[in-house]
């Protein structure tokens, strides 16, 4: 593999509403209307030169938003013949995910307290050659990036092979990890194959190790790792009511890391071991809660990308507005089994990681595509979707109604923000 | 022809297909400048999608299972919903 030589190819997929290109050099991803798929697919695709001004005009606005086009010479990945999926009233869904979470292991020797995965010392490991057929099912489907987690995924015997296999196919490999078994080997093979890899910080200081057992000293000494090896980082910090005060410190301890990725906040789930541990976000008041986010939002966006997890998004409503992003539409809400979808180490497809009790299908028994479109998914769409049509009362001022979907169709993680009024526009 | 939308970085997140902030929003795409070449030579096509229609192996057993689960994924929302329509009413008695 050579991977400065020969860079992962471009994916290239039809969708319902028209198609997606996505570039792994740098996870630029643009969703394009069915003109201007037809117009890229023809370029790309068939090396077919614009036909009008118009078409030109449009093949050079793709150029400029995916500026890694111009690198040099690309392969393309090109799914063009696909059924699209049956249309909902509210929520889109991919006709493939996009993104896919892969647990490999359950095995975890950290004990953290607030472990959703309830992961533990003898956890057990997805088989190399099970995590091999699942990849090559979702390159086939044209998936463009997969999370690597776990357990703790670096404990996996051949984590190295997953992440070389999963590059070698085109899909791009993160990972979150706690950093145990950051060897060299596993460091270069991030450094060479990586999208991002995400440390967890829920706390700084003294309250580091009360949540994660390895010790602020180990955290960043794992940061220095990932840093030597010029690994694109990301903090993930989630967020309960108990550590939200806590938020300030945190975000001064990443303003202090330099050359840091992004900054991802994500709500706290009480599942797995992790249930009883803290206090979800739904308990703090939104008024209370969309100061907090607003300012670690502001402080950090000059810093680092900020992000946040789908489950948050009611939360956040308007902070869009505050950082001065033009779409009314960018806030979207649950990705879980639309864009997204979880597999756990024993093979099971679930719509999330945090939703293990609702199985869609066994990887051991069915293919991925077949479980993408079986009737455990299209209920639990279905299932989004009525919650959309419910909440259209409560929901209808709301001009991110049909993006946000009403907040996450399984938990109670986190209560819709009343936005200032100047913030609706 | 125009782009929907745009989305950007690498994601680390499992409920996160979104997971950054994007730095700008749906965007008018016809411009006046002049088209650049395209620099793309190779292409590697997936080849034919698998069949949508395709029946699941064990399908049988598989169906019954779906439908109770799917079932459960419809009741799961209605409770909720169920629960927080009990706890709005006081408040709209209040208004």
């Amino acid at each position: 593999m050579t991977p400065e030589s020969a860079p992962q190819p471009l994916v290239l997929r039809r969708e319902a509403f028209g198609g997606i290109l996505f570039d792994p050099l740098d996870g630029t991803y643009l969703e394009l209307d069915p003109e201007g798929f037809e117009v890229v697919r023809g370029w790309l695709v068939d090396g077919r030169a614009p036909a009008t001004p118009e078409e030109q005009s449009f093949v050079e606005s793709v150029h400029r938003e995916m500026p890694t086009l111009a690198a040099g010479s690309r392969r393309v990945r090109a799914r063009i013949e696909v059924e699209a999926m049956a249309p909902t009233q509210h929520a889109t869904v991919l006709a493939s995910p996009t993104l896919v979470d892969l647990q490999v292991t359950n095995r975890c020797t950290v004990g953290c307290p607030q472990c959703y995965a309830s992961s533990v010392p003898d956890g057990e490991h997805m088989a190399f050659e099970d995590a091999a057929r699942i990849l090559h099912e979702l390159a086939a489907a044209g998936v463009c990036q997969i999370a690597i987690g776990g357990g703790e995924p670096l404990l996996h015997p051949q984590i190295v092979e997953i992440i070389e296999l999963a590059y070698d196919l085109g899909i791009v490999p993160n990972v979150t990890t706690t950093g145990l078994a950051l060897t060299p080997r596993v460091l270069e093979t991030m450094a060479r194959c990586c999208g991002a890899v995400a440390l967890s910080l829920e706390d700084v200081g003294e309250g580091f190790a009360k949540r994660r057992k390895t010790g602020a000293g180990f955290f960043e000494a794992s940061l220095e790792k990932l840093r030597a090896h010029k690994i694109r980082t990301v903090f993930q910090v989630t967020l309960s009511a108990e550590n939200l005060p806590r938020l300030p410190a945190i975000v001064d301890y990443c303003l202090a890391v330099p050359d840091l990725y992004g900054v991802i906040f994500l709500a706290y789930k009480a599942v797995g071991r992790g249930d009883g541990y803290d206090t979800q976000l739904s308990a703090v008041h939104p008024g209370e809660l969309y100061p907090w986010l607003r300012e670690a939002f502001l402080r950090l966006s000059g810093h680092t990308k900020v992000g946040y997890d789908c489950c948050i998004t009611p939360g956040i409503a308007g902070i869009d507005v505050e950082l001065g992003f033009t779409d009314l539409d960018l806030l979207e809400g649950c990705s879980a089994a639309r864009t997204s979808v979880g597999i756990s180490a024993n093979l099971e497809v679930v719509p999330c990681t945090f939703t293990t009790h609702l199985p869609l299908g066994n990887l051991a028994q069915r293919s991925f595509m077949d479980v993408w479109h079986g009737s455990p998914s299209t209920g639990f769409r279905t299932a989004l979707d009525t919650q959309g049509d419910a909440r259209t009362e409560t929901c209808s001022p709301c001009r991110l109604r049909n993006s946000c979907l009403g907040g996450c169709p399984v938990w109670d993680l986190v209560r819709c923000t009343t936005r200032p009024p100047e913030l609706d526009g | 022809m125009r782009i929907i939308r745009i989305r950007r970085g690498f994601t680390t997140n499992s409920s996160g297909a979104n997971e950054f902030l994007p730095t700008g929003g749906v965007r008018p795409t016809v411009s006046p400048a002049a088209p650049g070449p395209a620099v793309l030579t190779t292409v590697q096509p997936w080849g034919d999608a698998p069949s949508m229609n395709a029946p699941p192996s064990n399908a049988t057993t598989i169906g019954v299972v779906s439908v109770v689960v799917a079932g459960a994924f419809l009741v799961i929302p209605a409770i909720r919903l169920l629960r927080k329509k009990k706890e709005k009413e006081p408040h709209d008695d209040d208004a």
